[in-house]
Formats: C-alpha cells, structure tokens, sequence
C-alpha cells in the first residue's frame, strides 16, 4: 500500500499501523486449506451453473413440450387436414359435390363466403369432435375445450 | 508488504490465468483464488467476525466471479480488483442488511455469538488487535466499509475511490477522520464497554 496523509499525521499513525496488522492477521488465516476449498467450490458451482444454461439440443428440446402445447399442435395440424379435406370435398349447398378449383381466390370464396356449405361444415364438425377427444384425454373440462 | 496473502497477480499474469481458467485450466483458477481469496475473506470475516460466515461469503463471492468472468458482464480491461471487490462488498452489504432485519444472534451476557467468537479468536492476537476490532464495530457503515477496503483488502485508495464512487480527495479525508474516531475509541475506552456508537459515529 502506497503512503497517504495519515502517515504523515503521528496521532493516528500507530492505529494505522495496528489495522495493518489486524488486516494481515486476518489474511493470514485464509490459509492453503481455505483456498482450495473456495477454489473447490466456487469452480464446481460455476460449471454447474454453465451446464444449466447450455441450449438443450432439439431433440431433448421436443422432450420438454407440456401436455397443452402438445394437444395445441395436434390441434393445429388436425385444423390443418380439416381445411384440406374442406377444400378438397367442399359442395354447394345445393347440387353434387364438386372439386375445388386450385385457385386460391375460389378457394377462399368457397370455405368462407359459403358458410352453409356442407362439406365445409362437415370439416369443422370434424375438428370439434378432435378437440373433444384431445380434451378428454388431458382431463380439459369445457372452458378448455372452448379455448382451444 | 511482503506477505504472501498480498501478492496480487501483475497484469499480464492475471490476464494469462484468467485466459487459461476460461478454457476450463482449474489450476489457473486455483491460482486466481489462491492470489485474491485472502483479502476478499478477511474483508468478510473482519465485517461479520465470524469465520465460517467468512469463508461462505468468499466461496459465494468465487463461485460468482467463475460464472461471469468469460462472458459478456466481465470484460478484463486491467480492473479485475475492482469488479471483484464490487461483488465482494455487494455481498457484504447484502449480509448486513440481512442482520440488522433478522437481528444478531445474542448469547447469555447480551453480547453478540459472533463477537463472542471472534473475542475467542482475538485473545490469541492480543488486546491491542482485540480492542482495535472492537472499535472497529462501532464505526458507522460508510466508514468502516473505507477502513476495511483499504487494511483487509488492500486497495489503492484510487481502487476505493472507484470502488465507493467518491471522489480520492473525500475518500483520503473520511479515512483519515475514521483513524481519528478509532483513535479517541481506543483510547477512551469506549471499545472496552461493549456500548455500540455505530449512529453517532456517521460519515
């Protein structure tokens, strides 16, 4: 330690000094015992602590999803193929069935203009009764099934 | 000074070290402690004057270093005493916030068990250390905090100033008013009572 105006001030020179002894003293009880165990310690929390905020790769990733985001996603694909299969079956409300026109416009025209459209119907029916089931294997009750 | 305790590591040392530590060298990293964890621990124990208290506050104040020290909160631009002593007096602050919550452990006599404990200790130093450590309990926070970093933790008082964010000038003054105080505590005799005059001792 460098010198400072208390060394040039004799009343409290010799408190000085006695705080430089109770410093040392109490330095010197950190002996190689302490130190290896602080080192020991402070080294194997660290490594834990970067173990825990390592990226889980994605396979152990797909592992984590929960019950809810699990049944989300079957629901999505299932909305998914009920939207397919309406495009594909998707009739007048009056007449035969007929093929959709892979036109996008008459696509959108035929699933939403013609609410009452039987086979559009026939796919959200579909996808109720999915929701239903995913719901009653989770244990939903009604609210749940309705938020989904 | 030439204990052992003191020897920091210089610059490039510790820049070596702490390089190696980051690549998963545990014997830089038992350097790096073994070169700091004395001071940090006597700036614990001479705080809570409790050894095994000490030894946990320095363990915790490592462990924090070895999580942070390679990744985007640390940067080693020559002022590693400086972000250490930081985590190690924010710990402090944190257990002595705690204690005057909770209150202190008191044993039959009224007297606090960790003063109990280190007057144990003490009676190996001698009275004059013992007695310096009384008064050193009376002192207010602020004060002692400048006492401690400098004797216990052996920084340059450039290092406290930046440390305490104060500016060198007010900091040599407060040290020099707080070896003043212990002084007239010392010898008043004041230490010897075992009143506590922390409030009346204020910065």
């Amino acid at each position: 330690m460098g010198p400072d105006i208390s060394q040039h001030d004799p009343e409290v020179a010799a408190v000085e000094a006695a705080l430089t002894r109770l410093g040392s003293a109490d330095r010197a009880r950190a002996d190689d015992a302490l130190v290896g165990r602080v080192a020991a310690a402070s080294w194997a929390a660290s490594r834990a602590a970067r173990a825990e905020s390592t990226p889980i790769p994605f396979p152990a990733r797909t592992r984590r999803l929960t019950p809810m985001r699990a049944a989300a996603s079957v629901a999505l694909m299932a909305a998914l193929g009920a939207a397919i299969l309406a495009s594909r079956s998707v009739r007048p409300a009056t007449g035969p069935a007929r093929p959709l026109a892979l036109d996008d416009a008459a696509l959108i025209e035929a699933m939403f203009a013609d609410s009452q459209d039987a086979g559009f119907e026939q796919a959200w029916l579909d996808l109720d009764s999915a929701e239903s089931t995913i719901g009653d294997a989770f244990g939903w009750d009604d609210a749940d099934k309705e938020s989904m | 000074m030439t204990e052992r305790q003191h020897n920091s590591l210089d610059a490039d040392a510790l820049a070596s070290v702490l390089s190696r530590a980051a690549a998963g060298d545990q014997a830089a990293w038992r350097a790096i402690v073994g070169a700091y964890a004395p001071r940090v621990f006597a700036l614990a124990r001479s705080r809570c004057r409790d050894a095994e208290a000490a030894e946990e506050i320095t363990q915790s104040v490592f462990a924090t270093v070895a999580a942070k020290f390679n990744t985007a909160e640390y940067r080693e631009q020559g002022r590693f005493e400086s972000w250490l002593f930081r985590i190690a007096m924010n710990r402090l602050r944190d257990m002595v916030r705690r204690q005057k919550r909770v209150g202190r452990l008191v044993g039959p006599a009224g007297v606090p068990l960790a003063d109990v404990a280190a007057r144990a200790e003490a009676r190996d130093e001698g009275d004059a250390l013992a007695k310096l450590r009384d008064a050193l309990a009376t002192l207010s926070d602020t004060d002692r905090e400048v006492i401690e970093l400098r004797h216990h933790g052996c920084l340059s008082f450039n290092q406290i100033a930046e440390l305490l964010d104060e500016p060198l000038g007010t900091l040599l003054a407060r040290h020099h008013r707080a070896l003043h105080k212990l002084r007239e505590i010392m010898e008043g005799g004041r230490a010897l009572s075992g009143k506590k005059g922390g409030g009346s001792h204020g910065a």
